[in-house]
């Protein structure tokens, strides 16, 4: 597998939607921050954001509501975190990115830690995704010089468009897993500058198909599936931006 | 009543647009943002997907002067994304009908020498020492509260 001095990866995570085995109980995510302190000692809520409607004069006014929080366990750097939410599991790697050796073991202490405190009866969906982030010091590019998977508009149209959207959902494993995969412009951290976001998450979407003592397993094979993907979806002169060797590549 | 993302229906925000339509230029910009917009960001577990997420939906609750460099302002300051989300509301509380506009600009500051965020409250013809209380209630009820680092890039302006 190729291996990148700097990799794209922004940000890799793992998320566990669980069928619940009892009541939620709210004393669950302070039980869980009890056995991961150590590593992830910080604090956080997740605000979830709705839209609240209240009757005003002759009409309705809404306005932004806060929904229940979604904890999250940040380690002190920052660059990982544990989110627990209702039957939810969800662990994080911001950039710089652990090799998989690392973010492996990361998953599945934390997947195991929530087994126990949560005992959840199956997982309704699991998936593994890996966010890169392209920068280009330019103000145009040619996508097809970089990305085999890209929109393309028949030749009526103009060719030069500002921001996009493609993507694609591939069934895998007779359709119980699928990988979800999208190219997409993105907000540069500086003007002038041209940001692409090749998200690839990889899911089993099949409910209690993969049994909870069988992750292992299907991580590593959804894993080695990303790899090819994002192999797959861009160019050799993209490769030459993260320079190959000594590193990891968009998912490794 | 709070339309959250376990019973919320898009049938819920036509109809309360069909209601207003005649009154449209009193709505909440937030009318406009569709709830899929806001259920995309509550179940979005990834922190980069959901800054992306919420920076367009800030696209939708304000004008943005001189767009890339006000989101490009964001992305490195990040923390002044939720902040801006809730002031939309906080404004509207107490500025109501006189907000023919809301809009943010990045403005240098010739003694610091950075850059600051400034959301710009384009007002209709109220008087200015009613929206001089106004923006005083702003301050007292909301904005003197954020932090200090925080107040440091943005502020409030009515026009």
């Amino acid at each position: 597998m190729k291996k990148y001095k700097d990799p794209p990866i922004v940000e890799a995570l793992c998320e566990f939607q669980f069928i619940p085995g009892q009541p939620w109980d709210i004393t669950i995510p302070g039980i869980i921050y009890e056995k991961i302190k150590n590593q992830f000692p910080e604090k956080k809520q997740q605000m979830g954001i709705g839209l609240g409607i209240k009757p005003r004069e002759a009409q309705l006014e809404s306005r932004i509501e806060m929904l229940p929080p979604r904890m999250q366990f940040l380690r002190h750097d920052k660059k990982a975190l544990i989110q627990i939410g209702l039957d939810l599991l969800v662990v994080n790697h911001l950039k710089p990115y652990p090799h998989w050796e690392n973010f492996k073991p990361m998953i599945l202490e934390n997947f195991k830690i929530y087994l126990w405190v949560a005992k959840p009866r199956g997982i309704r969906r699991v998936g593994l995704r890996y966010i890169n982030r392209i920068d280009f010091e330019s103000a145009e590019i040619e996508l097809e010089s970089y990305f085999k998977f890209y929109p393309k508009l028949v030749s009526d149209l103009p060719q030069v468009y500002e921001t996009f959207i493609a993507k694609v959902e591939i069934p895998y494993e007779e359709q119980r897993d699928k990988l979800i995969l999208s190219l997409t412009t993105a907000v540069p951290e500086r003007p002038g500058m041209i940001s692409i976001i090749l998200d690839l998450d990889y899911a089993m979407v099949k409910p209690e198909a993969v049994p909870l003592d069988d992750i292992e397993t299907w991580i590593e094979k959804a894993h080695t599936n990303l790899e090819n993907a994002f192999e797959a979806c861009i160019t050799d002169k993209c490769r030459e931006l993260f320079g190959e060797e000594g590193g990891n590549n968009g998912c490794e | 009543m709070v339309v959250s993302k376990k019973f919320h229906s898009e049938y819920i925000s036509f109809s309360i647009y069909k209601e207003n339509t005649k009154n449209y230029h009193k709505l909440p910009l937030i009318y406009i943002c569709s709830i899929q917009k806001l259920k995309q960001i509550d179940e979005e577990t990834s922190i980069i997907a959901q800054e992306e997420n919420k920076l367009k939906l800030l696209e939708e609750l304000y004008i943005l002067n001189n767009e890339t460099k006000v989101k490009t302002f964001l992305k490195r300051n990040p923390f002044l994304i939720d902040i801006l989300l809730s002031a939309e509301n906080e404004i509207r509380e107490v500025l109501e009908e006189n907000i023919s506009s809301l809009e943010l600009e990045l403005h240098k500051d010739p003694e610091e020498g950075f850059e600051k965020l400034f959301l710009v409250v384009k007002t209709t013809n109220a008087s200015p020492e009613k929206l001089i209380g106004l923006l005083e209630k702003i301050d007292d009820e909301w904005y003197l509260n954020l932090d200090y680092e925080t107040r440091k890039n943005f502020n409030i302006m009515i026009e």
